[in-house]
């Protein structure tokens, strides 16, 4: 965290202090060893293990409370969309692999009985009985997302007042009038914000609904809030979205190759009902601690944004790292440092470029039961990469994607390069 | 500087263009490529899985010129929905000039497993003016 990142923190919440086993032990990646079976690197103290491998583009993941885990798919596989994998020995590793599901995409949450699931334009739910694999045939829940390439998967989660949270990405980069054009101004207002680029609250329980109609936008200005999870806890709505591309490309007299790999910052928020985080007006610079104006709309890399109710994040990380989900430690099988915090999966970056890659890791945010940060963000699991430096995204042996709490509190990986589930464990040692 | 020195100069300048690649569209292509391709299509024209393609033995760069160039001046919108196998959309690249379009169009083809002949500007500039 910046200096500025940091004070603008403390003045928004009561920072408490942060306790001393926190700061006395290293609960980074860095302080264990790297296993190349494993293809990652965890904690000392921490186990993980391969749970499933060459699954597809695994995306998101849900656990139920017997421990089965779901899997969402970007691709279809042989059999379906979403994946069931079962442990019936318990030794970390998946021993039945199912695939079920007629259409599917990212997003997968579970909800009372339900299986939440979603294509780019649709969500749908399956009743979960007792099988691994729901017998009946999908609901819809929502329909009527617009068709979009960019930003467009659906992910979702739940509070405790039976409403669904639905991110709806940005159809584009930055709002230009020329899509991705150097010198294209932006379009003000951006239509695009009208039902995209924000985050959509819809009846938790009710099928049927159509984005436009039903359903209310909870949070706007948001790029691509991919990454975003119902704290239970502080009773509050987390995310943390994609930061735009691109800068020195579109606006080459304000920015170098170096700043452009750099900015913009990925945001985390906690979400306030009609909050607007800026997008496409604005970006959060995590150098200089300030919100500044974006290119396309007269901003010329050092002038800050003007509008005073754009929200600034609790705390950013590093450009282009690409935030894919997030989750927070309702667990209680990791040390007491973990708990009630956030864990982020990073896909990792392909904009940095001429500059190496980086992202690809799984990243964790010290938190208190109240939602508030309570120490510096440090990398919980790395080496994802496979190779250092990494030049392009493809060349990455895997990407993290998806992450879920299992009832036992282990933390589950997804990745949708080598189709790798991990389960990750505290042994104590 | 002294005639005498200025010839030096000059001849050693000449003695090392011949060390180089001497084509001059190489050079120009090289550096198009580096500002306004190479964020999207990386270094290796690998692409990014899942949102931009590879440029690697391409059907659509070593295919016919007319239908390249016309891609890269209208960019990726116009393709139909079953084509599109990446979610980033290119744009159209009309705002460089015929010589930038050519210079970096015959650079993509003469690498990355490409192998297709080079693109003139003039080439460029017909295809502009049908559109």
């Amino acid at each position: 965290m910046t200096r500025h990142a940091l004070l603008a923190f403390c003045a928004l919440s009561l920072l408490g202090p942060v306790s001393a086993s926190a700061q006395s032990r290293d609960w980074s990646a860095a302080s264990g060893e790297q296993d190349a079976t494993l293809g990652i690197r965890v904690p000392k103290g921490f186990k993980a293990t391969v749970f499933a491998d060459d699954m597809g583009r695994v995306r998101h993941l849900a656990v139920r409370e017997d421990g089965t885990v779901y899997a969402s798919l970007y691709s279809k596989n042989k059999d379906g969309w979403l994946i069931a994998l079962t442990d019936g020995d318990g030794d970390g590793s998946a021993d039945e692999i199912k695939e079920f599901g007629s259409f599917g995409g990212t997003g997968l949450a579970l909800y009372k009985d339900w299986l939440y699931f979603s294509s780019d334009t649709t969500i749908g739910r399956y009743k979960l009985g007792e099988a691994a694999v729901p017998t009946g045939d999908a609901e819809i829940v929502v329909s009527g997302f617009p068709s979009q390439n960019q930003h467009a998967t659906k992910p979702m989660t739940f509070d405790d007042q039976g409403h669904m949270y639905v991110t709806v990405g940005a159809p584009s980069n930055a709002c230009q009038e020329r899509a991705r054009t150097p010198g294209s101004p932006g379009l003000s207002p951006c239509p695009q914000l009208e039902l995209q680029a924000g985050i959509w609250r819809f009846d938790a329980n009710k099928t049927g609904q159509k984005h436009g109609e039903d359903g209310e936008r909870y949070a706007t200005g948001i790029r691509n809030g991919l990454a975003m999870d119902w704290n239970h806890s502080a009773n509050a709505l987390y995310f943390i979205g994609h930061g735009r591309d691109q800068l020195q490309q579109l606006f080459p007299q304000y920015y170098t190759a170096k700043q452009s790999a750099e900015l913009p910052a990925e945001e985390f928020h906690r979400a306030q009902k009609d909050g607007n985080y800026g997008w496409p007006y604005s970006y959060w610079d995590h150098q200089r601690g300030e919100r500044m104006k974006g290119p396309e709309y007269g901003g010329d890399g050092k002038t800050p944004a003007e509008n005073p109710d754009f929200i600034a994040p609790l705390t950013a990380f590093p450009g282009h790292w690409a935030p894919n989900d997030l989750t927070f430690y309702t667990g209680d099988a990791f040390p007491d440092y973990f708990r009630k915090g956030a864990f982020i999966a990073f896909h990792g970056s392909w904009n940095r470029a001429p500059l190496p890659q980086q992202g690809y890791n799984v990243a964790f945010i010290p938190m208190n039961d109240a939602g508030e940060i309570t120490g510096d963000w440090s990398i919980f699991a790395d080496k994802f990469k496979g190779e250092e430096p990494l030049a392009s995204p493809r060349a990455a042996t895997h990407r993290p994607t998806g992450l879920a709490v299992g009832p036992d509190g282990a933390l589950y990986v997804a990745d949708d390069a080598g189709g790798r589930i991990w389960k990750i464990t505290y042994d104590h040692r | 500087m002294t005639t005498a020195k200025v010839l030096i100069t000059l001849f050693l300048a000449s003695v090392l263009a011949g060390l180089l690649p001497a084509n001059a569209e190489t050079v120009t292509g090289k550096a198009v490529y580096e500002q306004h391709c190479l964020s999207c299509h990386q270094a290796d024209g690998g692409g990014v899985p899942m949102m931009q393609p590879e440029l690697w033995g391409s059907r659509r760069i070593n295919g016919p010129d007319t239908a390249l160039i016309d891609f890269v001046l209208g960019g990726s919108a116009s393709l139909p929905d079953e084509e599109r196998a990446y979610s980033n959309e290119m744009p159209g690249f009309d705002h460089l000039s015929d010589a930038e379009l050519a210079a970096v169009l015959s650079y993509i083809r003469s690498r990355f497993e490409n192998d297709a002949p080079a693109i003139a500007a003039r080439d460029i500039a017909a295809r502009r003016s049908e559109m």
